[in-house]
């Protein structure tokens, strides 16, 4: 579905990533992991359109979207969640639904906008009961439903998830992964995580990547990378030494 | 029964994506965590984040097996040494041995590959495998071992017994498939038509057979002596064991598991590629080992792509079975020949495994191929003509196929040089 080849993105004369080659499989959840300045954002926002790689290319569905803008890569259906969410949050939870819906319906298909809302509400009742209420009055974790749910009114069949887990508690976090878990169920959505939290990650995952400075050093299914000593290590906050100690 | 239906059955594109995506990632980690290809990389100006496309894959420099024993023990694994789960060494019995070293992961793998072969060469679950090679050092054994416990078979490691026992607990325990060498299991086959036993009495289906070179007439010979489907397999202790390549049923070529490893055939004197269906050395790249990574290891051993798709429904390109090795490539007057060609022939004509040495011999600029054959009491006779007629019947043969002229001389039992004990097939004498 999505084939990333040998990727470049230089920030000035630093590049970010380096010869980044992945793919995605249709119905797939697949998680890239790494630690902070990896170039996971930066992976992600070159293949919405918003960072242009300064060499290699991006065929989703059998075309190249290398130099394609973001709004027609959205149109393609591919659909962003952005890290820390991005809410607009003195606007009211159903506003920004449909503010997500915008390049898909005119204001006139009312009626396509309305079911398109309650799949959305079905999904996460938590929304229904707060569509009156500004976005910015929501918890962590009903913001990061939110902004999936926003993403979701695009009709995307591939959907890019920046840190879903950032900033949220344990249990809560848990729940989302649940949401991300019953996307792909239930919409048929195909998914491209990027995480710190790798556990969570991995843990829905059907396969992985590990980026380390802008490179690809591992692939693998999410089970073999969650019993990998290097991703353990780095990844996981497995402290091996003190495991042996004990 | 295919195993990995996802994998074995990949489409021809997505594999070469996968391909290039593990590349990428085995040379960062290659030239991170290990020091030899650190300094080949740095020695040669070779940039790690250079590699675009698998061909790329020809900037770098070969890795012979000198370069793994002078790393003795340890000096090639990517991990550290509390991540090595297990440890199997080469054979070597003159020579300092190489190490070999596997993670947790790199067993999970190895197992699962072990599985595909398996399965290719009809094994299931409801099958009770004898495997007989030596459990120890060697990684034919327990390589096989895992892998038939993957698939849930029921595993007899019996390892190298006298065929006389491994007979009688085929017979008791209902053997249904049998693990080896073909020579060995020629060797059981004969002891039982020794022992004047009915092989349909047994419950033997499959053989599946490696580790050594053998001919399609071997293949045939086993099966019909054994009354079994025999395949064959080929793996190498370097880049993982038993499991890197296998036969389906349809018996046509061995299928790579070209997700894992990435196949060269190159020349062995100019070491450029060559072309479907030309015979040359065989390189070999790892692409998920973790421990003990590999990249382009020259195997020394020689066999050829064949071109076509097999009928099993697997995409997995296929290699002929191994013809030799390097070292026993015969190049006389611009002919390329190997000594399981002219074993072939012995064979057909002798009708038995011969015991042979070819001679190269230089006189006055002008090179000479002399078979030595060792006398068996099938050929042994007094009666001179009819040695002399044998030699005549081989030497017409030897020379319609290869048009070359050859000199056949019969020789006494035991009589052939060996080195280590063990028979060397070919004597270069030409310089």
């Amino acid at each position: 579905m999505l084939i990333l080849k040998n990727i470049d993105v230089y920030y000035g004369k630093l590049y970010t990533l380096k010869k980044i080659s992945i793919h995605v499989k249709k119905g797939e959840i697949v998680a890239l992991i790494g630690s902070n300045g990896a170039g996971k954002t930066t992976l992600l926002s070159t293949i919405s359109g918003l960072i242009k790689p300064s060499s290699g290319s991006i065929i989703y569905e059998e075309r190249d979207i290398t130099k394609e803008s973001t709004e027609n890569i959205v149109k393609m259906g591919i659909s962003h969640v952005p890290e820390g969410r991005l809410i607009f949050k003195t606007l009211t939870v159903e506003e920004n639904l449909l503010i997500g819906g915008f390049s898909k319906y005119s204001l006139k298909k009312r009626k396509e906008i309305k079911e398109e809302l309650d799949k959305i509400y079905h999904l996460f009742p938590k929304l229904k009961e707060r569509k009156k209420q500004l976005a910015g009055t929501l918890s962590g974790g009903e913001q990061q439903m939110l902004a999936i749910g926003r993403a979701l009114m695009s009709k995307p069949k591939l959907i890019l998830l920046d840190e879903p887990s950032m900033g949220l508690a344990p249990n809560i976090v848990k729940e989302v992964f649940q949401h991300i878990v019953e996307l792909k169920k239930l919409y048929g959505l195909t998914v491209l995580l990027v995480e710190q939290n790798a556990r969570s990650a991995l843990k829905i995952a059907n396969r992985g990547y590990v980026i380390e400075t802008g490179r690809i050093i591992l692939e693998g299914t999410a089970e073999d990378l969650l019993s990998n000593k290097d991703v353990q290590r780095a990844y996981l906050g497995r402290d091996l030494d003190a495991e042996l100690r004990i | 029964m295919i195993w990995d239906k996802e994998k074995e059955c990949i489409d021809r594109e997505d594999l070469k994506q996968l391909q290039l995506e593990r590349l990428q990632s085995t040379i960062q980690r290659v030239y991170r965590n290990v020091p030899f290809y650190r300094r080949m990389f740095d020695r040669q100006g070779i940039d790690p984040d250079s590699f675009s496309s698998i061909e790329d894959i020809k900037k770098i420099p070969f890795t012979t097996k000198n370069d793994l024993r002078e790393n003795y023990p340890y000096g090639l694994f990517a991990v550290p040494l509390r991540e090595i789960v297990r440890i199997h060494t080469s054979s070597g019995t003159t020579v300092m041995p190489i190490v070999f070293g596997y993670t947790k992961g790199d067993l999970k793998i190895w197992s699962e590959l072990v599985a595909r072969v398996l399965s290719a060469g009809g094994i299931t679950k409801d099958d009770v495998i004898k495997i007989a090679f030596n459990y120890g050092l060697f990684t034919g054994a327990f390589g096989f071992h895992y892998g038939a416990e993957k698939i849930g078979a029921s595993v007899i490691p019996i390892s190298i017994e006298n065929p006389k026992k491994q007979i009688k607990i085929m017979q008791d325990y209902k053997t249904t498939a049998l693990i080896s060498t073909p020579s060995y299991a020629l060797l059981i086959a004969n002891t039982i038509l020794e022992m004047d036993i009915n092989p349909n009495s047994l419950s033997l289906k499959f053989g599946l057979f490696g580790a050594e070179p053998w001919s399609e007439r071997m293949r045939k010979e086993i099966e019909e002596k054994l009354k079994i489907t025999a395949t064959d397999n080929y793996g190498l202790s370097e880049v993982m064991g038993p499991g890197v390549s296998g036969e389906s049923l349809e018996k046509n070529g061995l299928h790579i598991n070209e997700d894992h490893f990435l196949f060269e055939i190159l020349d062995p004197h100019t070491l450029e590629p060559l072309e479907e269906g030309q015979t040359g050395e065989l390189v070999i790249t790892t692409l998920t080992k973790e421990a003990f990574p590999v990249l382009r290891f020259r195997t020394g051993d020689l066999t050829r792509f064949l071109p076509g798709q097999c009928p099993c429904g697997r995409t997995l390109r296929r290699i002929d079975r191994i013809m030799g090795r390097t070292d026993d490539m015969i190049i006389i007057r611009g002919l390329k020949i190997f000594p399981s060609q002219i074993e072939a022939i012995l064979y057909e004509i002798e009708g038995k495994q011969p015991n042979y040495q070819i001679i190269l011999e230089r006189q006055s600029g002008i090179d000479s191929i002399t078979i030595l054959l060792e006398v068996t009491e099938d050929i042994f006779s007094d009666v001179m003509k009819e040695q002399s007629q044998l030699i005549n019947i081989i030497k017409d043969r030897l020379s319609s196929e290869f048009g070359l002229s050859f000199n056949v001389k019969l020789a006494e039992k035991r009589s052939l040089e060996k080195i280590d004990g063990k028979l060397k097939k070919v004597i270069d004498r030409r310089n």
